[in-house]
């Protein structure tokens, strides 16, 4: 059976860092405990003015070649996935893709906000198995948050970092890859956190941008148990559909927006901690990055080996949900 | 085998009509010769402030469902394509899959700027072919250009038009539907043509506002013949990959920007004008929603029947294009 298996990993972080001591300097006020203590977050990195979405997604996905040991003119098709693109368009994918000369590949974004990754692993997977037209697939995630972010909102601010990372999917035989997904969405709650300004709903007026509502805006409070419930209902179903269960889960990376979350889960999912990956802390929070910068530093450190069966979980505002099971 | 067949299309236009006659007198100055001559556009719909993205795909969605004879909930996926977006973040598919009640449906959005409508469909056909995870994909393709695009200037005002289109793919194990694809793409072209503002390249200020650098902007123009050069080729390179000649083509539609390169390509194509379909002279450049707003005309007017060898062809910014070829 053809399948698509992640034969490349790629990873860029932006040059500046900035520390929670750093923050709360810059910001002239303390950061709330919960950013270190709940969330897990402890520093971050940013791109600043000068690196944007197209740099990370650029250099995220030469890694990602190189380590599958490619060139870019052996990939079929460029997505880059995120909620922060380079322009309103044409899509990120077409920078990415003529940057790197990856001059044979076709290309498009996919926005599932931060549970982009995840969607688009199984859109890619499944354009690889459906038959012999696409063989390489180089899936970007980018994240470029900190250009939306209020910089005088200590509850908001400490939490969004930028990054990018990447993977290259390939066809094989091998009976390893992709095996099965389960995608989650309820569209009724859209409106609790986003970007508001800058599509058709509310265009860009220089009002509007004067009172900053064309930044990231809670409009309504998130249901704190929200990923507690749902990661949990989400998990299990996408393994059924690959005849496993959770006590098959040998690695399972979940969107890195809270550290305390992810312990929930795992003790409701009956899983130690080992079996997961937390980034966070040196990272802060990489949205539609996040899974890939997460599985490249599980994969380097050797808690990811051949054979394992590894789950990934994205989640996201809208509300959108994705799980997908790969054996390694 | 299994494939996806389209088993319901629908469209839906905003209620306000713009003919080149009504612009030319708001406008005091006459709207350029070109716009009916060589583009062929008459007159267009637009939303106005009132109507959005999620409206247009909202709409042409529940007219898909109901040609299709299907109720929302038995949708896997909800995909929306545009490079329009009701917001940023979340996409505009989770407003519409709230909206219209696919409880059951993942949301994603697809960018491939003009390009997605045909993207989509070789994304979703490959998503529904490849298991039985998904067997009812909904695709809808909204633009709501005139947002971006400069209503006072009279070549802007008089080209684009707002509208949305939508599909609904069905898993069939008969021998019709999806067959083959073909995507090509030149991201070097990213910085022609496009909306520039409002990304994380060049963020939303209140100074770009007021240059008016958040419209939509030509900044270099394309080549006048990359349309000619390209479309004859990938037509039949694709027809090529379902095992097909050009001449078994029966209906072919391309994106609807200009009339006079559509009947240069079918003169190429050594195809008769009466295979394919055109509507700008209606409702003028409808981008992403095109493509399904020319097929539901061409099925009312029985351009296309079952058994009919169809082919779709996107093209846009980026640059990116896209051929798909169906057995109706």
């Amino acid at each position: 059976m053809r399948q698509a298996k992640i034969a490349g990993i790629g990873v860029y972080v932006p040059p500046t860092l900035i520390t929670n001591a750093d923050l709360a300097v810059m910001m002239g006020k303390p950061l709330p405990d919960s950013i270190e203590t709940k969330l897990g977050i402890k520093q971050r990195y940013v791109t600043g003015d000068k690196l944007s979405s197209a740099d990370l997604g650029y250099e995220a996905g030469k890694a990602a070649i190189a380590d599958a040991g490619l060139k870019p003119e052996d990939i079929d098709l460029v997505i880059v996935t995120t909620d922060t693109p380079e322009y309103i368009s044409p899509p990120t994918a077409s920078v990415v893709q003529g940057r790197l000369g990856a001059v044979n590949a076709g290309t498009f974004d996919l926005n599932s906000s931060c549970a982009g990754f995840t969607t688009s692993l199984d859109v890619a997977a499944r354009m690889i198995g459906y038959d012999t037209t696409y063989t390489n697939i180089l899936l970007c995630g980018v994240y470029n948050m900190t250009k939306y972010v209020d910089w005088s909102d200590e509850r908001v601010a400490p939490i969004f970092a930028d990054g990018g990372g990447a993977v290259v999917l390939q066809a094989t035989h091998s009976g390893a890859g992709y095996l099965s997904s389960k995608l989650y969405a309820d569209g009724t709650q859209y409106d609790l956190l986003g970007i508001y300004v800058g599509g058709t709903k509310l265009p860009a007026t220089k009002e509007r941008v004067e009172n900053k509502e064309h930044l990231l805006t809670f409009l309504k409070p998130l249901p704190p148990a929200r990923n507690i419930e749902l990661w949990p209902q989400v998990v299990p179903q996408a393994l059924q559909r690959a005849g496993l269960s959770v006590s098959d889960i040998d690695h399972i990376i979940f969107t890195q927006i809270n550290k305390w979350v992810i312990e929930e889960v795992m003790a409701i999912l009956g899983l130690p901690m080992e079996k997961t990956t937390c980034i966070m802390d040196r990272y802060g929070y990489t949205g539609s990055a996040c899974i890939p910068m997460a599985l490249d530093y599980a994969v380097k450190q050797g808690r990811i080996k051949p054979g394992d069966v590894v789950v990934m979980v994205g989640s996201g505002v809208g509300l959108a949900v994705a799980a997908v099971v790969f054996r390694w | 085998m299994r494939r996806a067949r389209i088993i319901g299309t629908g469209m839906y236009l905003p209620p306000t009509l713009v003919t080149n006659a009504a612009l030319a007198e708001r406008l005091g100055r006459p709207v350029p010769e070109a716009v009916e001559k060589n583009l062929g556009i008459f007159q267009h719909y637009v939303t106005g402030p009132d109507l959005s993205a999620a409206d247009l795909g909202t709409e042409s969605a529940r007219a898909a469902l109901a040609a299709a004879g299907i109720l929302a909930e038995e949708i896997d996926l909800v995909i929306v394509t545009t490079d329009t977006p009701e917001y940023l973040s979340p996409p505009t598919a989770s407003v519409v899959q709230g909206r219209i009640g696919a409880a059951n449906a993942g949301t994603f959005d697809i960018n491939a700027a003009c390009s997605g409508f045909a993207a989509t469909l070789n994304i979703a056909s490959r998503m529904i072919g490849y298991d039985e995870t998904y067997n009812n994909v909904l695709v809808i393709g909204v633009y709501n250009m005139t947002k971006y695009a400069n209503q006072d200037n009279e070549f802007f005002g008089a080209v684009f038009g707002d509208g949305g289109g939508a599909v609904v793919l069905q898993a069939t194990t008969e021998d019709a539907g999806y067959l083959a694809s073909m995507m090509w793409a030149d991201g070097t072209y990213h910085d022609y043509f496009g909306v520039f503002v409002g990304g994380t390249k060049f963020p939303l200020t209140t100074a770009r506002l007021e240059k008016n650098e958040h419209l939509l902007r030509i900044d270099k123009p394309y080549p006048p013949t990359i349309n000619t050069d390209h479309w004859p080729g990938l037509v039949r390179a694709a027809v090529a990959k379902a095992k097909l000649t050009v001449q078994d083509i029966d209906h072919i539609i391309f994106t609807q920007i200009n009339r006079s390169t559509i009947e240069f390509v079918m003169q190429e194509l050594g195809l008769p004008l009466d295979r394919t379909t055109v509507t700008m002279d209606k409702y003028g450049y409808t981008g992403s929603a095109c493509i399904p707003i020319a097929l539901t005309q061409a099925r009312q007017n029985g351009a296309i029947r079952q058994g009919d060898i169809v082919v779709l062809l996107g093209s846009g910014v980026g640059a990116a294009m896209a051929v798909d070829v169906f057995r109706w």
